[in-house]
């Protein structure tokens, strides 16, 4: 498949970019090398931020931290290329420290039981912390381009639904009914089978610990609505783009499919469609060459049973891309496709991440 | 010793995403329906893969027979929270209660480890209380599998009365009880999944406390050749290697060569006794039924089932 996609030219207009896309499909990879095409500008500065808890990234870039700082990569590029890992739990703490109202409603809440085994611990807490930290760098004014990679989730729905999810829980009904006074708590009679519900399956002390902790929380509601509507905002803001990853297999094509229409519905911009290991076209490169005469002839027979396996070995790559080819006529409409083949063996360090990055970007317009 | 993988109550089949993990749960539940264990398998996440790989329409929470003995299911975790109120809690009133699915919303957005408790909770629950011999778990991507599998453990440090909590206690006896209860982690012969699986069978251990009894390697591709073709078709390579038939040969080739070396990494690095069960690469078949029911014989000829 030719490329049909401008990625430089996507690398030079976002400044942001979020890879979204189904588990496996190589999200982290793309994301690594779409960072090291981008900083292949004089004084770019790009920054990519993955939320991937098991490191892949960072070993692909050839470091070895999750410490939540920015590193630089060691690249030949003309820019600079910064990697981040996300650390769920400080961001969290960071986050807590900067809405809490004073210094004693921090420390309640950094050492309360139920958030310190709750954060860091489940999948949704990752996602409004990159979310988070996502806007943090937007707003920091330091980089040209930030790429993130986004967390393996079901869909990347989950992503985007993080904020509205925070400012929902902060504004709705149960999370006022759990702190009101004990009183008033009990003069609402409309509240009384969720009660008796809660108390039989969660026992009161446990249920005392929520209320501790949502009190304590509801005391950052402005702060943390106000937030999540700003990085809310910033997510279909005209200058961040969405890479969508994908294999041609037809589950991880459907599943991009979905993941574009969603996009759309939400007004975010689909930059890119990145088809990922696609079958290689072998062409015929050069010709035939002589046949040796020196040596004895291989036994005929053995002879037509090996070009009995190369063909029909090769009929399965032609078959192979024939339904490529029928998957990949089911991405919608109007969207950039680029496509990457499929390598000898995934790209697992810096040297297989800027190979991927030439041929994201490829050749560069002929001089003629 | 521990028993047999499908002598167990509960198999959790986990890997990085995109290996084929739902693949291998809908081959196992195939092979041990028919070896006669009368076999749950439940797809964790909402996609669909399971029904399809089983070649049924989707299914849902409410379990269907898919084949004999083999009863496939889909979860839902709002679903999971309406049977334990009404069966466990026996709250008869769960229709009153309001929309269920806000208290439901509100519950798991405050306290996320809600949702995953309820999964494996509901697994835990068929495993232990109904007549099924096996529950198989077409389980989440590595990072949500150990978060579930440690849900229950984390949830019930922080509730020490009431009903959840003795209901936390046979769930986590049950779940790091490894005669009951065992992981299969599922990987692909490629650098990336292997650095994850070895990690991840790790943190099984460590974080969830969990048995891992097998890592399974799917997608190696076969050897084509005998040494005595490798050596002809080498010589036939060196002076055809413009054809596009021979570069495909030899891509595939390196691609293997490549894919064994990355094997080898594996079992290396894997704790003692833990064995890499190998299943072949079936290209776009892999994806099917039918290719399904290959693996299910290879896996059991792996397993030695």
């Amino acid at each position: 498949m030719v490329s049909t996609a401008d990625v430089s030219g996507m690398l030079r207009d976002n400044s942001t970019l979020i890879v979204a896309g189904s588990g496996g499909v190589g999200k982290t990879t793309v994301a690594a090398a779409l960072g090291v095409a981008a900083a292949d500008r004089p004084g770019a500065r790009v920054m990519v931020l993955t939320v991937d808890p098991a490191r892949r990234l960072a070993t692909a870039l050839g470091i070895n931290v999750d410490d939540g700082e920015a590193h630089p990569v060691d690249t030949d590029s003309a820019g600079e290329l910064w990697v981040e890992m996300l650390d769920s739990a400080r961001e969290w703490n960071r986050l807590i420290s900067t809405h809490a109202p004073d210094a004693q409603t921090r420390d309640a809440v950094l050492s309360n039981s139920l958030y310190r085994n709750v954060t860091g611990r489940f999948i949704h807490s990752h996602e409004y912390a990159a979310m988070e930290r996502l806007h943090e760098l937007q707003t920091s004014g330091t980089w040209d381009l930030i790429i993130l990679d986004t967390p393996p989730s079901r869909n990347a729905i989950d992503l985007l639904d993080a904020p509205a999810r925070m400012r929902d829980f902060f504004r709705g009904r149960l999370l006022r009914w759990l702190t009101a006074p004990a009183t008033s708590r009990l003069a609402l009679a409309a509240s009384k089978p969720f009660r008796m519900v809660a108390d039989r399956v969660l026992g009161g002390p446990f249920l005392t610990d929520l209320a501790d902790f949502f009190t304590l929380m509801r005391t950052m509601e402005r702060g943390f609505v106000a937030r999540a509507t700003a990085v809310e905002r910033s997510l279909s803001a005209p200058s961040t783009g969405f890479v969508v990853v994908t294999t041609p297999e037809r589950g991880p094509v459907s599943e991009a499919t979905k993941l574009v229409d969603e996009l759309g519905r939400r007004r975010c911009r689909v930059a890119m469609v990145v088809v990922n290991r696609t079958v290689p076209d072998f062409k015929t490169t050069t010709p035939r060459g002589p046949i040796p005469t020196a040596e004895s002839e291989p036994d005929p027979e053995t002879v037509a049973q090996v070009e009995a396996i190369v063909n029909s070995t090769h009929s399965h790559t032609v078959h192979a891309k024939r339904n490529e080819a029928r998957n990949l006529a089911g991405l919608p409409d109007g969207v950039p496709v680029t496509s990457v083949p499929l390598l000898v063996s995934d790209p697992a360090d810096m040297a297989g991440v800027s190979s991927m990055a030439q041929i994201l970007v490829g050749p560069g317009p002929a001089v003629t | 010793m521990s028993p047999d993988l499908i002598d167990r109550r509960l198999v959790v089949v986990t890997g990085k995403g995109g290996v084929g993990k739902s693949s291998v749960a809908a081959a196992m539940a195939i092979a041990a329906a028919e070896r006669g264990r009368r076999t749950l398998v439940c797809e964790l996440d909402a996609k669909g893969d399971l029904s399809r790989l089983l070649g049924v329409a989707p299914v849902g929470y409410d379990g269907v027979e898919v084949r004999p003995g083999l009863i496939a299911m889909a979860m839902d975790t709002e679903r999971s929270l309406a049977e334990f109120l009404r069966t466990q809690a026996r709250i008869p009133f769960v229709g009153r209660i309001g929309p269920l699915s806000k208290v439901f919303e509100f519950v798991a957005t405050a306290a996320p480890g809600v949702k995953e408790v309820l999964t494996i909770g509901k697994l835990a629950w068929e495993a232990r209380e109904s007549g099924f011999d096996l529950v198989i778990a077409d389980a989440a991507a590595t990072g949500h599998a150990v978060g579930h599998l440690a849900a229950p453990a984390a949830i019930r440090e922080l509730i020490r009365l009431g009903m959840v909590r003795s209901q936390l206690d046979w769930m986590v006896d049950l779940l790091e009880d490894p005669v009951a209860t065992t992981a299969v982690v599922v990987a692909t012969p490629e650098e990336m999944p292997v650095v994850e699986t070895i990690e991840l069978v790790q943190r099984i251990g460590d974080d969830a406390h969990i048995d891992v009894s097998a890592v399974v390697a799917n997608r190696v591709l076969p050897q084509p050749f005998t040494v005595t073709q490798r050596k002809v078709f080498d010589r036939l390579a060196s002076r055809s290697s413009g054809l596009p038939s021979f570069a495909a040969t030899a891509f595939e080739l390196r691609r293997r060569d490549i894919g064994s070396q990355h094997l080898r990494r594996l079992r290396s690095n894997l704790p003692p006794g833990v064995p890499v069960l190998i299943l072949p690469e079936l290209f776009d078949m892999a994806d099917s039924p039918r290719g399904v029911d290959i693996l299910s014989q290879a896996l059991a000829a792996e397993a030695g089932w």
